[in-house]
């Protein structure tokens, strides 16, 4: 391989204007990586590695880089020895050894190419030193090199080589560094390999300059990084962890402490280097301790001098900012990386008290003097807006304390180890303040912010202790402290903050994290209702929005409480919690009328306002509208705030029906309107009983937004007319007439939109007025929807007079029924409507609206059998079925269900012709979504009632031989009904005793083929669709053992020719037991007919 | 409730309340006697923007066996969401949520609502789990749109 040819290669892959034309394209440069990456993976590898690092740096500056490179290839490609490791080690060495020389003796201007070559070098060398020291290693076959077993300390083999470069003594001369086959050389690096390095030689070293220093603490830092790194991909590495903790970790402390005690501010470089050196040894310490007893390592040091420097540094806290960095590093992963004396000493510093008495040989006077030293900190961070940098401080600071939170609740609340409760109060103190901190919550500060986890944490810790365990006093400290807290964070979630947050920046992530914040306190004061309970909180938030002033109420302190209140309600039943409607019903008027200044305020003018109020105005309806539906159950027992609260909401919603080209105005309204009509949806669904009264208001507003030009949107329109459904429902103390009035007159309304709307066709408007008439028959819908009770039929009113609605309903003299069958029938006749299966699709779902509730249920959209299906058959032909059919059988399925008891298979018969068979060729076979269709329909009827179709003329003629072809589909949702079918055939517990006696016999004729159908369906499916197949390989060897067994000899040489594979197939299929053992037997003959790897 | 589980759901709570995506929510829930049900969690998943699913944050439960993490949490919508991947009970269809196919025990809470908030927008129509959602997705894409807007403002925030 010529040399200048691989140097073009490198060029060209590293952009070397020299080399790479104009014209080179991305496709080049691929074609070129990819013959420079069998280049590095061949045979040629080695030498190609050697003579690119070799080549003088000042001519080739890409060239060594690659060469490093190739030899990380070759290692990690080409080393199958224990000696090719020590070879590439050899190589590895000497080119680093030589580069880091040229490196820290030149005058000139070190380049970055060769910083990045040596450092690809020490990465090499790092996975050499682990795979050396891999306990799966064997020793080296050829004796006669003394090679030994480990690798001890890279670093001290550095240190050893360096200072013997350029050394007479050494044997080795300049020039030889380059010549891998020198004798000398070799030899020198042999006797490298575990020489040990003084302590003074160590420090000697390092103090020669600071590139010597910056040598070492990279090579360190790379080899604990790459080791970390390591850790997750291979699990036999635990020597490396004795090798480390034996050799590298002492050499390494050593310099990084005598750095931390040099610190000079001047070199920022090498600083930065060693608190990057820094933080690599505590990630790994923190990893290794996990993994290894060889892991643990003791770091006091290295954290007492960082401490030091910390608070002792006088560069305007440059230095400060990157030790807290560290310091919160560790306190967020692992702060028991620290020893008690230490986290002593933090507390200390951050707090200025300590829960706990001083360790003995720690100065209190010292670490009081740190602590002022933080006040000063902090001040010159609030002073001088270092927000990101207080951020930091507040991550260090809370992370700590949350490693002590239990031993805090233990000592405030309990009697174990209560030897010093003045402390932990004078603590707590502390921290309250640390909450309450003066600045702007993300904004400016985020302790506050942090703050909730570590609040959260003792309550949580609170409620769980043992009562025997207790103070006396520790409900009233807990009480105390958490109502402190609450106090201290109503300020700070605040939209007033919010505001000031909008007006600050447009960072989204910045209001995100406020709205966060938000959430995470309300989550807090859930957290403190275990322990204030409602007389503390929730009537707290009651009166606190009842008795802000109602002459001039402060807007944002009401919108704070109504966020909590609504958190802490709506889990309450409130019409079972006469409590707390009593303490709501106490200051109703100044509650209620404050929560409707919140919401008046929300939308009042919000059109004019600006960008930052519109924010702020959505959010006060927001959380009104919010709250106002979660207080439902106290409006039960509240009819007079009911009604205001009523207009109130009619009035804002009228304000969204502003007129406006505004895009943006538009969405504001549509949004605000949605929160309007769900809030008004959940009090009409709620307050049915208490809203009769309101009937005609709510109808009035009804008719006012149904209209088309009305600016509501079909959302709404919908809501509205189940609002009113819901209400209408319980208006049985009249007798059925009156409700059917009001439901005639809503349908007859709704029905003269449609026909208005159709009659006035207007070809520019087409859309909005399919649209519109889509809504209207959604309005239909829903009306009907809202008859339907969740539960069973509750009101105890309608119960004595059950019988009358029924017959009336039954009869229906106003021809309720008959009027909607006729507008579907004239919509479904356009082809304009009739075409889009949206109008099938609606049609059907008004139709088959009663058909799932109970039929004693009176319902005014019953519609008859003969009724559905003489719509249904009117209306095939002239639908597009290729959308449509779907929809018609739907509600066929409904049929079946509910008509079961009457259908006779002549019926089924006819349906399935009508529905399926007429078009099975032309449309259903087409499609498999279709053909899945007719399976399910199928399927429907054998859970529903089987005789239907097992007794059915077509189940002989078309379903069974049809269905049995279907077991071969290629989609696997056809494939999953269709195995399901035969699972449902083969094993069902809701047949006859006829229908058994005849599915038994068709399974005996047929199993044969239907075993070889399935088994050639495994055979030939792709591997996740293979537990389509077990349900139904079960169920057939669970009901036909034997004739299964037999029809599996016969089948499975047609479909696998693999006659072991098969008999150990039926041996284990016979004996597993449960879906999933069966279907690791499936899976297991799928692997080995397939030829691929068995489980 | 097995110590193995417990103790997975307590580092899960640790972990969320560390770190969480913007706009989710997830909670254990209150027993009766107000303790915490850290095997029952209710959460909210907000719709990604710019997707029809946007503006609106779905309510979830997230049920934990004891036998969790060795088998998934069962996650549930309301009954009747639509979704061509949700049962009509509310409950997801998602490989990852499934012990037979891509459920790990190192799969995080995180990584779960997160899943499901990319199912939203992306479903698989090759697992359907509900007809009109499934049907409409396949063959009546602005239908099907125009019901998940529809949803998305029953779930406004």
């Amino acid at each position: 391989m010529d040399i200048q040819e691989v140097v073009g290669l490198v060029n060209t892959l590293s952009g070397a204007p020299t080399t790479r034309s104009n014209n080179t394209t991305d496709l080049d440069i691929v074609r070129v990586q990819q013959h420079f990456q069998k280049i590095q993976t061949s045979e040629h590898g080695f030498d190609i590695a050697n003579q690119l690092l070799n080549l003088d740096p000042n001519q080739f500056p890409n060239c060594g880089y690659f060469g490093a490179l190739t030899l990380t290839v070759q290692l990690n490609t080409n080393v199958h020895s224990i000696d090719q490791l020590w070879k590439l080690f050899f190589a590895n060495i000497s080119h680093l050894v030589r580069l880091s020389h040229n490196y820290i003796t030149t005058n000139s201007r070190r380049s970055s190419s060769s910083w990045n070559t040596i450092k690809k070098l020490m990465s090499n060398s790092s996975l050499i030193f682990t795979n050396l020291n891999n306990d799966a290693n064997q020793v080296s076959d050829d004796i006669n090199n003394n090679l030994p077993n480990f690798w001890n300390n890279p670093i001290d083999t550095l240190i050893f080589l360096l200072s013997s470069f350029n050394d007479p003594s050494s044997g080795v001369s300049v020039e030889s560094w380059s010549n891998l086959n020198d004798p000398n050389l070799n030899q020198l690096i042999l006797q490298s390999i575990n020489n040990k390095i003084s302590y003074d030689q160590l420090i000697n070293f390092i103090q020669q300059s600071k590139h010597f220093n910056k040598l070492i603490l990279t090579f360190t830092e790379i080899i604990v990084e790459d080791i970390t790194k390591f850790q997750s991909k291979k699990n036999s590495i635990s020597q490396i962890y004795e090798i480390v903790h034996n050799h590298l970790y002492i050499t390494t402390m050593t310099i990084l402490n005598f750095n931390l005690s040099n610190f000079n501010i001047i070199n920022t470089d090498l600083n930065d280097l060693l608190f990057q050196s820094i933080s690599a040894w505590i990630n790994y310490i923190s990893m290794a301790r996990t993994v290894s007893p060889h892991g643990k390592m003791d770091l006091n040091e290295i954290f007492l001098n960082l401490i030091h420097l910390m608070s002792s540094i006088t560069d305007n806290y440059t230095t400060t900012q990157k030790i807290v960095s560290i310091f919160a590093n560790v306190f967020a992963n692992d702060a028991l990386l620290l020893d008690f004396d230490i986290r002593y000493q933090f507390e200390v510093i951050f707090l200025g008290v300590s829960r706990t008495q001083p360790p003995p040989d720690v100065s209190l006077d010292d670490l009081t003097n740190k602590n002022q030293w933080m006040m000063q900190y902090m001040k010159h961070m609030v002073t001088n807006e270092m927000y990101d940098d207080l951020r930091e401080l507040s991550n260090c600071i809370v992370d700590f304390l949350q490693i002590n939170t239990l031993d805090v609740c233990n000592k405030l609340f309990t009697t174990l180890g209560n030897n010093n409760s003045s402390n932990s109060q004078e603590h707590i103190k502390i921290l309250l303040q640390l909450t309450n901190f003066p600045l702007t919550p993300v904004l400016q500060e985020y302790f506050s912010v942090k703050m909730v986890d570590f609040w959260m944490d003792l309550a949580e810790g609170y409620t769980n202790l043992p009562q025997e365990s207790m103070n006396e006093n520790s409900a009233d400290v807990a009480i105390e402290i958490f109502q402190q807290v609450l106090n201290i964070y109503l300020p700070k979630i605040s939209l007033l903050n919010k505001q000031k947050l909008l007006e600050d920046t447009d960072e989204d992530n910045e209001i995100n994290a406020f709205d966060d914040f938000r959430t995470a306190v309300s989550e807090l004061i859930e957290s403190f209702w275990a322990v204030l309970g409602n007389s503390r909180l929730t009537n707290v938030l009651i009166e606190g929005i009842s008795q802000n002033s109602t002459s001039n109420p402060d807007i944002f302190q009401i919108e704070t409480m109504a966020f909590l209140l609504n958190i802490l309600l709506v889990d309450m039943d409130l019409s079972d919690s006469p409590w707390i409607c009593d303490i709501i019903g106490s200051n109703s008027k100044s509650f209620f009328d404050n929560i409707l200044f919140l919401f008046q305020t929300g939308h009042t003018n919000i059109i004019m306002a600006n960008q930052v109020n519109k924010l702020l105005q959505t959010n006060f309806v927001k959380t009104s509208t919010i709250l106002i539906g979660t207080l439902a159950g106290y409006y039960e027992t509240d009819v007079a705030q009911l009604s205001m609260t009523i207009d109130k909401l009619f009035q804002g919603l009228e304000v969204c029906a502003i007129s406006t080209n505004d895009q943006g105005i538009k969405d504001l309204n549509d949004k605000l309107e949605t929160f309007i009509i769900n809030t008004i949806a959940k009090l009409c669904e709620d307050c049915k009983k208490q809203l009769t009264g309101y009937l005609n208001q709510f109808i009035n507003v009804l008719n006012s937004i149904l209209d088309l030009n009305s600016n509501m949107s079909n959302f709404t329109r919908e809501k509205m007319m189940r609002s009113i459904g819901y209400i209408l429902q319980v208006l049985v103390s009249n007798g059925p007439q009156e409700q059917a009035n009001f439901v005639l007159a809503l349908i007859t309304n709704t029905i003269q939109l449609i026909e208005k709307t159709m009659a006035n066709s207007n070809i520019q408007q087409v859309q909005v007025q399919i649209n519109y008439i889509h809504c209207l028959c959604s309005c239909i819908s829903e009306l009907g929807s809202s008859f339907i009770q969740k539960n069973e039929m509750e009101d105890s009113l309608m119960l004595p007079r059950l019988q009358e609605f029924q017959t009336f309903w039954a009869e229906d003299p106003l021809q309720i029924r008959a009027k909607v069958l006729n507008i579907l029938d004239k919509l479904l006749s356009n082809p304009l409507y009739g075409k889009r299966p949206e109008f099938v699709e609606i049609s059907c779902l008004i139709l088959g609206k009663a058909s799932t509730i109970p039929e004693d249920e009176p319902h005014f959209l019953r519609f008859s059998m003969p009724e559905i299906m003489e719509f249904l058959i009117k209306h095939l032909s002239t639908s597009e079925l290729s959308v449509s059919l779907p929809y018609f059988v739907y509600l066929l399925e409904r049929l079946v269900c509910q008509f079961k008891a009457l259908l006779t298979v002549q019926e089924y018969d006819f349906m399935f012709e009508r529905f399926f068979l007429a078009f099975y060729q032309d449309i259903i076979a087409k499609d498999p979504d279709l053909v899945q269709m007719t399976v399910n329909f199928v399927n429907n009827t054998l859970d529903v009632k089987p005789s239907l179709a097992i007794h059915s003329t077509h189940w002989t003629t078309f379903i069974l031989p049809e269905f049995l072809k279907l077991l071969s589909s290629k989609e696997k949702f056809t494939l999953v009904a269709t195995t399901k079918f035969w699972t449902k055939m083969i094993n069902n517990k809701k047949y006859t005793q006829q229908d058994l006696e005849t599915v038994q016999q068709q399974i005996n004729a047929l199993g044969q083929n239907i075993t070889l159908q399935v088994m050639y369906g495994v055979f030939h499916t792709q591997r996740s669709d293979i537990n389509a197949f077990t349900d139904v390989i079960r169920a057939l060897i669970g009901k036909y053992p034997m004739q299964t067994k037999n029809w599996l000899i016969d089948v499975l040489p047609q479909v696998c020719h693999n006659p072991t594979a098969n008999d150990l197939f039926i041996k284990k299929l016979s004996v597993a037991r449960g879906s999933r053992a069966s279907g690791n037997v499936i899976l297991e003959w799928w692997l080995t007919c397939n030829a691929l790897p068995s489980l | 409730m097995s110590s193995l589980c417990l103790q997975r759901l307590q580092e899960e709570r640790k972990k969320w309340r560390k770190d969480h995506p913007f706009g989710f929510f997830a909670k254990p829930t209150k027993k009766v006697d107000g303790s915490m049900n850290l095997q029952l969690w209710e959460a909210g998943i907000p719709g990604k923007e710019s997707t029809i699913w946007h503006g609106a944050l779905y309510p979830i439960t997230i049920e934990y066996p004891d036998e969790y993490p060795s088998k998934p949490p069962k996650v549930k919508f309301p009954a009747g969401f639509y979704h061509p991947n949700i049962y009509p009970s509310g409950t997801v269809c998602l490989s990852i949520l499934n012990e037979d196919q891509d459920w790990r025990p190192a799969i995080t809470l995180k990584q779960i609502v997160l899943g499901v908030q990319d199912l939203l927008d992306t479903p698989n129509p090759n697992s359907p789990a509900q007809e009109p959602a499934w049907r409409a997705f396949s063959k009546n894409k602005s239908e099907y749109e125009k019901r998940v807007l529809l949803q998305a403002k029953q779930y406004a925030k």
